[in-house]
């Protein structure tokens, strides 16, 4: 038996259990986390294991060979296994070769990439001029589908006796081959990046492809959301642009991770009619889902034992057992931190093959795809990775998926976990918290995770910001026609704005009027789509000579490396000696700590514009009888900023440490914001002092911005929080006033000028945002709030906890006012 | 963003709020049709401020504009006259300055001499060829034929006009045009889904001859030759003593064509024009130079960089006793140049004629050359360490001189270089000792201070 192996055994030895001895293997691993009792789906917050969930297993469902399909790449497929198409593969062949736009969101290893490439060969057998580009998030994975698809076309190339080239087309590509791409591939794998300041600006020496571009594939969908999405949904306004130049009309196909609005997201940011394609005809076995949550260490301030230690321990158990795994962690530092762990307690004696590895951004290629292929083949027993092995890359099923940490998204969790599962036979996914917020709150909550939808991916592609870079670009590639627009967008006053401003000019041609661009630049150099502005401070670490180490867009750089702060790259840690603005640069140097900084911002949000305002009422509106209800609103904002100071955070504990202050210049951001507004009456009507009630304003928008967070699938630094009277208040720097606790705001803003359309959903999601913060704040277990739910006890105060609850009833109606 | 930008975007956000944004429909009829009548005139204006005539016909208008240049023209020191420019169409020199061995098309067509005026240095979709400048030889005198973009919506017009230009031209020269200006006119071609005329087409860049021949001409005395420094305007000043007065600086070009389009005024763009003019004279005469050179090299250079770049081309062009010949000369000719490039164009020069010896299986000419770079005070460390290896392996192989051989392999050991050499000659030093019966040092070197 397994169970019974000594202690610290190698592994080197062991052969990897198989069929019903690796069934046992994972039985007994999971019966130590039951311990002893059979593994029973109960949710018990207060427990180790506080829940566990079974997903079962699926037969498959298979579907004949459309007609359509050309029987090259039919007999190609079914010489290399593929007898039977699974149903969704063979729906989404029979649409996208009927010309419809498509959007796949089956699970991790349905075949979906079959999807795609099924449709785009058939294409290009039956018309050898035909032409694709795919589009994926990161090169890494674009090199993967390479790989993949290279091995398919070789196939049908050696079949049929056709020449299909396939090409990776980015940043890496060599000057020399790229002419030879341009003429020479059917089918162009690169990144909206790329396509967006290489290819497209360059339309002309692509007009074979362009001339004959019969698809656009985008994986990994779910990706392009906020920032990215927007600029995306941009970029493709530009290729639908040029096709239509060049007389073509692609279709999309596009996958993505399960979301709640693939549809919504794949017709936003193409805008075109799509069909879905979610029920996924592939089989499955079963899986088991566990949460688990390190214990309480001290309840005073809200500390449990550390979760990596937690997902060593967790790891170790299927190791032991000689499961294969993979650990997720959220940061790339806790990965090389797991990773030494785990190599401590499982490698070998020096010189034998490496059992368990590190995988994350920054490897070299070529060692990635040695961890890949040790994984696929076996060798390797155990990668700890970052989210880079999150998306599409063929590492084959594993036994088992760990996560330290909450990936952050519904969606991203579900992408983790399924890296581990076969066809046939269990497996298991057990995510360990940590005690950030929305980690405790999915812990607590777990029908939040299992039950409800998973996330609305937002963009907004007419963001005027985007909107004007993009229209730069395409003003560039094309000029525009008076009257045409860009996308759905109506663009002519933008464009007599870039006209103002000396980009474009309007001639009259045959009556017809023509923006052509009057100016040297290449506009796409300005813009960059994953950075929130193209105004970058760099990063020059002074500790041995001046090596530029990274850099940061000028919004977070003011935040991130002011004088004394703590930068952290690549788990290295670097103090900021000084910052030179003019200049865009920040001189750090190599630290060894155990502390790292967080600014202290004050913000003061002025309202500008209202677009919408409805009074909330709980399930009592008689609680608000005579005086004025709470108030939910959004519309547009200015954002002024300053950081006054700093503090310093213990890794691990997140004490705090130390403090400093500095005086840096204001930030004005016009944005938009969803604002609640909390009446005089409610507020006067608090049985606290002024001080309670101000804390418990503050700790209730701290557990507002986390739960927002979550609702939004977004990143923390996509949007910001603010409290005060809304209106031109005193200088920035002095914290709030009883001005602004008299009837306080709390604003959840877009941190990107010009707002990225968070705003409107969550105005739109004010009920659920309300009642998802109440359960975060009453379902925690610290005494007087802690960092999971209403903020640090030495910022916040003692009182903050119960006041926050108490508002919370209040503009519920749980408790009349 | 400037903050007026970001002031105007928030007032369009208003605007379309409240639904009042203003879209800028399709002018009227009427208007357009009077427009379209200013515009008729608008274009003749603009050919008579440039002093060139309106082209019309399918894909719009081009405004051409022609200067003859004839026999008694002076250019700087230069006459027209004085180039032999017809005859150079036929020349057999010319394919050597392109790097092509095959001989350019003999018809009796002329070369077409081409460059462009652009909207911008970056390249892609968004940089347009607003002047393209042409220009042959007549029997009489120099042809310049400019093709002035009136509006990018014309831009097919010019197009052909080039093409057809192109098509009856015996080969294309350009300077820089192999990376520049012909790259720029496919993409306008490709962009307007025409096929680029280019394909086929003998195109001679006279920036890589001139490099060889010219390059650090005109920089100050004893200051390194700069990269950029061939620029065509530096050398037409040093080799025929042009001076350009009231010349446009090369970065204001595209603003003034951009004023152009907004204000109809075409003023500012006629010292433009004339600067494309004098780019063209000037690299025909640059063009003739080269091939004058090469026809008579030695005799005809004048400097050692020329007769060391001469001996190369007709090196490649199988040309090879006029080659060493070259090489002779530049050996010798650098011996009295002054500047930092002398050494090196020397050593550059026998170390050709040493390879070119070798391969003709001259050893005794080419050890003798191998053997000058040696004993040049002069000469650049690496180039002397290899000279010193070529002679050690001469006298052991060849000459069978095998005290010789160890003298020079025990020079070379001491020349500064990688370890790879140095390991290298170690151990042809020890196979050499072994040959004459010596002990050899323990660690190689050492035998070399016994000498």
């Amino acid at each position: 038996m397994p169970a019974q192996l000594p202690p610290g055994d190698s592994l080197a030895v062991i052969r990897k259990p198989t069929g019903p001895a690796r069934e046992q293997a994972l039985t007994s691993a999971l019966e130590r986390f039951g311990a002893g009792r059979a593994v029973a789906p109960i949710d018990n917050p207060d427990g180790w294991v506080t829940t566990v969930r079974t997903v079962p297993a699926v037969e498959a469902r298979y579907a004949p060979w459309p007609e359509l399909v050309d029987p090259r790449l039919r007999s190609a497929l079914e010489a290399r296994g593929v007898s039977q198409l699974y149903t969704h593969q063979a729906a989404a062949l029979t649409h996208a070769l009927g010309g419809d736009n498509l959007v796949v969101t089956t699970p991790t290893a349905s075949g979906k990439t079959l999807c795609y490439n099924a449709p785009v060969l058939s294409t290009i057998l039956s018309d050898p001029a035909a032409r694709a580009i795919y589009l994926f998030p990161t090169k890494a994975l674009a090199q993967d589908q390479l790989a993949e698809l290279h091995e398919l076309t070789t196939h049908v190339n050696q079949a049929a006796g056709t020449d299909i080239g396939v090409f990776t087309y980015d940043g890496d590509t060599p000057q020399d081959a790229r002419r030879a791409i341009r003429t020479r591939a059917h089918i162009v794998l690169s990144n909206p990046d790329m396509l967006h300041s290489g290819i497209l600006p360059h339309h002309p020496k692509w007009a074979k492809l362009f001339e004959n571009l019969r698809f656009v594939v985008v994986d990994e969908l779910h990706a392009y959301r906020g920032v990215f999405g927007s600029h995306l949904a941009n970029v493709l306004r530009r290729v639908q642009r040029v096709c239509r130049h060049y007389g073509s009309d692609p279709v999309f196909i596009c996958s993505s991770a399960t979301i709640a609005n693939p549809r919504e997201l794949a017709e936003r940011l193409a805008e075109k009619t799509f069909t879905l394609i979610a029920d996924s005809g592939a089989p499955r076995g079963e899986k088991l889902f566990l949460f688990v949550n390190p214990p309480v260490v001290n309840k005073e301030l809200g500390i449990r034992r550390s979760y990596l230690t937690e997902a060593r321990r967790v790891a170790g158990e299927f190791l032991k057992r000689h499961l294969q795994l993979i650990v997720f962690c959220q940061s790339r530092l806790a990965t090389e931190i797991l990773t030494t762990y785990l190599k401590d307690d499982f490698e070998g004696p020096p010189g034998t093959p490496e059992q368990v590895r590190g995988y994350r951004g920054g490897y070299l290629p070529l060692r990635r795809r040695e961890i890949e292929r040790g994984l696929r083949e076996g060798q390797v027993r155990a990668v700890v990775a970052t989210n880079a092995l999150e998306l599409g890359i063929d590492i084959g099923a594993l036994d088992v998926a760990v996560m330290a940490g909450y990936p952050g998204t519904i969606a991203s969790t579900w992408q983790r976990a399924g890296r581990a599962g076969r066809r046939q036979g269990r497996s298991a996914a057990v995510m360990v918290g940590s005690s950030a917020p929305i980690d405790q709150f999915v812990l607590r909550n777990p029908s939040y995770f299992f039950d409800a939808s998973p996330e609305h991916a937002l963009v907004n592609p007419d963001n005027l910001h985007i909107l004007l870079d993009h229209l730069k670009c395409a003003a560039f590639e094309l000029p525009f026609g008076s009257g045409e627009r860009f996308g759905r967008e109506e663009v002519q006053e933008i464009l007599q704005l870039l006209a103002e401003e000396g980009f474009v000019h309007l001639v009259e041609d045959g009556g017809k009027g023509q923006w052509n661009w009057t100016s040297e630049s290449y506009p796409a150099d300005a813009v960059s789509l994953r950075s929130i502005s193209s105004d970058n401070f760099v990063i020059v670490d002074t500790t041995r000579g001046a090596d530029i180490i990274g850099e940061t867009d000028f919004t977070s750089a003011l935040s991130t490396l002011h004088e004394k702060a703590i930068y952290l790259i690549e788990g290295k840690l670097f103090q900021v000696d000084t910052i030179d603005f003019e200049g865009r640069k920040a001189f750090v140097r190599a630290v060894d700590c155990d502390y790292y900084t967080d600014a202290i911002t004050y913000t003061r949000v002025t309202i500008l514009d209202v677009f919408g305002t409805e009074p909330v009422m709980g399930p009592d509106p008689r609680g608000y009888q005579g005086g004025q209800a709470p108030l939910k609103s959004h519309g547009d904002v200015r954002v002024v900023s300053r950081v006054v100071g700093f503090k310093k955070i213990k890794f691990y504990t997140n004490e705090n440490v130390g403090s400093g202050e500095l005086d840096l210049p204001e930030q004005q951001m016009h944005t938009t914001s969803y604002w609640l507004t909390l009446p005089r009456q409610v507020m006067a009507t608090l049985p606290f002092s002024l001080e309670d009630r101000r804390d418990g304003v503050v700790g209730l928008a701290f557990a507002m911005r986390q739960v927002a967070q979550l609702l939004l699938m977004c990143d923390r630094q996509d949007i910001g929080i603010s409290i005060g009277a809304g209106d031109e208040g005193p200088a920035v720097g002095t914290g709030l006033t009883l001005q602004d606790l008299d009837e306080p705001r709390v604003f959840i803003y877009d941190s990107y000028p010009g707002g990225i359309g968070f705003s409107e959903p969550l105005f739109a999601m004010h009920d659920e945002l309300v009642a998802r913060t109440r359960e975060l704040i009453a379902g925690c277990p610290c005494d007087h709030g802690c960092p999971t739910c209403v903020g640090p006890v030495g910022e916040t105060g003692p009182e903050a906890k119960p006041v926050a609850l108490f508002i919370l009833d209040r503009i519920t109606g749980r408790r009349a006012g | 963003m400037s903050a007026r930008v970001e002031q105007r975007l928030r007032e369009i956000l208003r605007e379309r709020r409240e639904g009042r944004h203003t879209s800028h429909a399709p002018v009227p009829d009427t208007i357009a049709e009077a427009r379209r009548r200013d515009a008729d005139t608008s274009l003749r204006a603009v050919a008579d401020t440039l002093g060139g005539d309106v082209l019309e016909g399918d894909g719009g208008v081009a405004i051409v504009v022609e200067r003859f240049y004839p026999a008694d023209h002076q250019h700087g020191l230069l006459r027209i006259g004085d180039v032999p420019g017809c005859a150079m169409a036929t020349a057999p020199e010319l394919s050597l300055l392109g790097g092509v061995p095959e001989p350019i098309d003999r018809a009796p067509r002329a070369l077409l001499f081409v460059d462009l005026e652009t909207t911008g240095l970056a390249g892609g979709a968004g940089t347009y060829a607003f002047l393209v400048g042409c220009a042959f030889f007549e029997p009489h005198g120099f042809r310049i034929r400019q093709y002035f973009l009136p509006g990018y919506q014309h831009e097919r017009r010019l197009l052909a006009e080039v093409e057809a230009l192109v098509r009856g031209s015996a080969a294309l020269v350009s300077y820089n045009g192999k990376s520049f200006d012909v790259p720029v006119l496919e993409t306008r071609y490709q962009f307007n889904r025409l096929a680029p005329p280019f394909d086929g087409v003998s195109h001679v860049d006279m920036l890589h001859p001139a490099r060889r021949f010219w390059r650090g001409v005109g920089a100050s005395p004893g200051a390194w030759p700069e990269t950029d420094s061939c620029r065509l305007s530096v050398l037409e000043r040093t080799l025929f003593g042009v001076r350009r007065i009231g010349d446009v600086p090369g970065h204001e070009i595209p603003g003034r064509y951009f004023d152009f389009m907004r204000s109809g005024d075409a003023s500012p763009l006629e010292p433009v024009l004339e600067h494309n003019r004098l780019d063209l004279i000037s690299l025909a005469a640059l063009t003739a130079r080269a091939v004058r050179l090469l026809a008579g090299a030695p005799a005809s250079s004048t400097s050692a960089r020329e007769s060391l770049g001469a001996g190369r081309l007709l090196e490649r062009g199988a040309r090879l006793d006029a080659a060493k010949d070259c090489y002779r000369d530049a050996a010798e000719r650098a011996r009295y140049e002054r500047g930092p490039d002398a050494a090196w164009t020397r050593a550059d020069a026998l170390r050709a004629l040493a390879v070119r010896c070798r391969r003709d299986g001259r050893h005794d000419q080419a050890a003798e050359a191998w053997e000058a770079i040696a004993v040049d005070r002069r000469t650049p460390a690496g180039i002397r360490r290899e000279a010193l290896e070529a002679l050690a392996i001469h006298f052991e192989h060849r000459a069978r001189d095998l005290d010789q051989a160890r003298r020079f392999a025990q020079l070379s050991l001491v020349e500064r270089g990688g370890t790879h050499t140095l390991e290298h000659g170690r151990h042809r030093l020890a196979r050499l000792d072994k040959k004459l019966g010596r002990v050899p040092a323990p660690d190689g070197t050492g035998a070399l201070w016994l000498d």
